[in-house]
């Protein structure tokens, strides 16, 4: 792929910052729009798959079962942040697969069909609530981890509530992620790199300080509500993931539109 | 366990006593005692009347065993915990774990009793929880089985593994309760012979001689409707259907279709589609032909040229009744309106990643109960939007230890994948779970009536469950087929549509297949090939 100069780099910044990308010839050059449809891939978020409470975070089984399968006989690919850097990464039809929470949906609803196709995801985890009541365990994220297709995120280990930027001070912030790692440590033998804002919650610079001195790599964005289409281009910004909130609101042909799209920019 | 929990308890759990003339126990629970009774009368009479003292046993299983199960808890404890309830963890009565029958305390003076267990190794979830890092899982359990019956004569009265299409339990060391070929049988069989024989167990019973058509597993029973019509049909998904050593298989007197590329096998089929006149161009249909037996719906798909699966790749759509009911769209770039609903779709590609997809609305096993809010609806809704799904069936459940300190997570099974095989036991390719076979030109496609949903063939039903009813009579069933070249840098999507039958794609273009219900059904048996597995195990064991 050829190299991208400031210039370039700049229009395709404004224009993904815009969100949904429009055939704009004027604006952009066929070797530009060619670049940015081959690196931009759409990165989709889900926390619940059940069919009650039908919420802004619940996707029922079927419509989750019939998004994985278009995914798969579309010709997608999923990759995890840890294979952004491969060479096959730039080469593949991608998506990329994450859930919130940790909510036991997953184990019952979401994880045994993802292995059948063979699709990654990440799993972003509420540290403090591992192993209670309807939440995943460590012992069941030991179970499934050597089948080398989940990652394990950090999201929070006990600062999941709204509001938490402006009433967690940095210092506990800082405590917060590490006592995270050390657990995930503990139980899984694994380092976690990967980091999603609790309810979406914008950082400030100096949390995002704080991650890279902790070794976080990448940090997941969403909003509470799907406002813009953003999808997602390493070659522009590598460090901060944007997503697409699922929910139950999304029909089908809502889904095909906003994968496919992400390809065909 | 539950009738031998509420006996005990009706006598209030008093350690009890009994001296026989052939039998006696001391400090036995209420259930002991009166089996202990039950035996030495029964040895009593045949003395008597007959002169003869034989050897007696009661067949015990292992929720029953005397060992203690550390990750066995009680199921309504685990419900409470999962949602957050405290549980009372000096409640002593769990599910699977909740009584003993200890038949070591049954003494004999004239050495006519010994103590016999159904020992399965996938069942209950203890069999895998408790041993997972032993190397040999079964023989570790027969050990602490032999070890608390030392001195005492332990036969391991049945144990199997069976032949089905489905898995109904998942196990740690592969062994699991269905979802092997007959090979795979016989060689587990032999591995637990094996461990029997390592645990110095008196002897075995293998589970079974035959496959049975009226045995039924919880993960179908319920869709058996009605129920007293079981044994009129056969289901290759149902483990307890397919534990035998003799294959007990629908036709008479042998397989209507052997999936062999054998196109005379074919000719006395439903043609649902012929091209009269062939331009032999690749992906060509040349016919689409439909048969069944007691057990399967059998689809030929007829190709003029020979096939080759990486140039040409199909679609199979089912419509198995009411055809304005189902799913209209096709995946995988398929830009077709199909002329009827469909139920199913096959998707050949390979050898190995070929599936079976079913309209999302129709997919029961996501409305099996065990969790949240099942769905209330299972019947094919109208669709364009191409919601397909894989099948998944639920194994095991999430469990979690006595102590509520360890968790294991929910199994699945998928039922979705498609084996390519031969059903010849002579053929290479033979596998006894072949769903469907390429040769030459040909396509033949075995699925088994209750992985399509069906109730109960022999009468036609489909299961459907809306509102009152729970299944509808099916009208038949119809098919469409539509061949494409795949594109080879987006696998699985389609690069061109090749061909397309019914073409055009218009509902009175479709022949509608209904086959003949049913009274008495036809079969015939084959011994398996772990017959013989286990033939020349034994007889090299004897030498």
């Amino acid at each position: 792929m050829r190299k991208i100069s400031r210039r370039e780099t700049l229009k395709l910044l404004l224009l993904s910052s815009l969100g949904s990308l429009t055939s704009n010839s004027l604006v952009f050059s066929y070797e530009e729009k060619k670049a940015f449809q081959e690196e931009s891939f759409p990165v989709l978020l889900y926390h619940e798959i059940a069919y009650e409470p039908l919420t802004s975070y619940t996707v029922t089984p079927e419509e989750f079962f019939s998004q994985m399968e278009v995914l798969y006989s579309s010709g997608f690919e999923t990759l995890l942040p840890q294979e952004l850097d491969s060479s096959v990464a730039k080469k593949i039809k991608k998506v990329m697969l994450t859930f919130d929470d940790g909510s036991y949906t997953f184990l019952e609803y979401a994880y045994p069909l993802l292995r059948e196709y063979r699709f990654k995801v990440v799993m972003n985890v509420i540290g403090s609530k591992v192993g209670k009541g309807w939440f995943i365990s460590w012992d069941e994220y030991r179970e499934i981890l050597d089948e080398g297709l989940l990652e394990i995120g950090c999201h929070s280990y006990d600062f999941h509530f709204p509001n938490w930027s402006k009433k967690l001070s940095l210092k506990k912030f800082e405590e917060d992620l590490l006592r995270f790692k050390e657990e995930a440590f503990k139980h899984l033998k694994i380092e976690i790199t990967t980091f999603s804002s609790p309810f979406g919650e914008r950082l400030t610079s100096e949390h995002v300080k704080i991650l890279k001195k902790l070794g976080f790599k990448h940090i997941f964005m969403s909003e509470e509500e799907t406002i813009e289409r953003t999808y997602y281009n390493p070659a522009l910004n590598f460090q901060f993931i944007p997503r697409f909130n699922l929910n139950h609101y999304f029909s089908l042909e809502d889904f095909k539109n906003l994968v496919m799209k992400g390809e065909n920019l | 366990m539950t009738s031998v929990k509420g006996y005990n308890e009706r006598h209030e759990r008093k350690d009890k006593y009994f001296y026989g003339k052939y039998l006696y126990i001391e400090k036995g629970n209420p259930f002991e005692v009166w089996n202990t009774q039950i035996l030495d009368y029964l040895l009593n009479y045949s003395y008597e009347t007959y002169g003869h003292l034989p050897l007696v046993s009661v067949v015990n299983w292992i929720p029953l065993d005397p060992i203690e199960h550390p990750t066995e808890s009680n199921i309504e404890d685990e419900e409470s915990f999962f949602i957050g309830i405290k549980p009372n963890l000096k409640k002593c009565n769990e599910n699977e774990d909740m009584e003993v029958f200890d038949t070591y305390k049954i003494k004999s003076s004239f050495n006519c009793f010994f103590s016999s267990y159904h020992v399965y190794p996938y069942y209950p979830d203890f069999m895998n929880y408790e041993f997972l890092t032993e190397k040999r899982p079964y023989l570790a359990y027969l050990k602490r089985l032999k070890e608390h019956h030392k001195g005492q004569a332990l036969l391991i009265a049945e144990f199997g593994i069976p032949t089905s299409r489905a898995s109904a339990h998942w196990q740690v060391h592969g062994w699991t309760h269905g979802g092997k070929n007959e090979v795979e049988q016989g060689r587990i069989l032999v591995e637990m012979i094996k461990d029997i024989e390592k645990a110095k167990c008196a002897g075995y019973a293998i589970f079974s001689w035959a496959d049975e058509w009226f045995k039924v597993n919880w993960l179908f029973m319920k869709y058996y409707l009605p129920r007293d019509r079981k044994p009129l049909w056969f289901n290759l998904q149902d483990p307890e259907e397919n534990y035998g050593l003799l294959e007990v298989y629908p036709g008479y007197p042998k397989k209507i279709v052997s999936l062999s590329g054998e196109l005379k096998e074919w000719e006395e089929a439903f043609i649902a589609y012929k091209n009269l006149s062939p331009l032999n161009k690749e992906g060509e249909i040349k016919s689409i032909r439909l048969a069944n037996d007691e057990g399967f719906l059998y689809i030929l798909v007829e190709v003029s040229t020979k096939i080759n699966l990486k140039e040409t790749q199909f679609f199979v759509g089912i419509d198995t009744g009411h055809k304005e009911y189902g799913e209209f769209s096709f995946p995988a770039g398929i830009n077709l309106i199909s002329p009827v609903g469909l139920k199913f779709l096959l998707h050949i590609t390979g050898k190995k990643d070929s599936r079976l997809l079913v309209a999302s609305s129709y997919n029961k096993m996501l409305s099996h109960e065990k969790f949240f809010s099942p769905k209330g609806e299972v019947f094919p809704q109208k669709s364009l939007a191409g919601k397909w799904n894989l099948i998944l069936c639920k194994t095991n459940m999430r469990r979690v230890t006595k102590d509520f300190k360890k968790l294991f997570g929910p199994k699945f099974y998928n039922l979705s994948s498609l084996r390519f095989g031969s059903l010849k036991p002579e053929n290479p390719d033979f596998d006894s779970l072949a769903d469907f076979y390429v040769k030459d030109n040909l396509i033949e496609i075995r699925l088994p009536w209750e992985l399509l949903n069906f109730s109960d063939p022999s009468s036609r039903k489909m299961f459907w469950k809306e509102n009152d009813i729970l299944w509808k009579e099916s009208d038949g069933i119809r098919v469409v087929v539509i061949s494409y070249k795949p594109n080879p840098f987006k696998p699985p999507t389609a690069l061109k549509i090749l061909d397309f039958r019914p073409n055009p794609l218009e509902k009175d273009k479709i022949n509608t297949y209904v086959w003949e219900k049913w009274e008495v059904p036809s079969f015939h048996t084959r011994l398996k090939k772990s017959y013989f597995i286990l033939q020349r195990y034994l007889k090299n064991e004897k030498n």
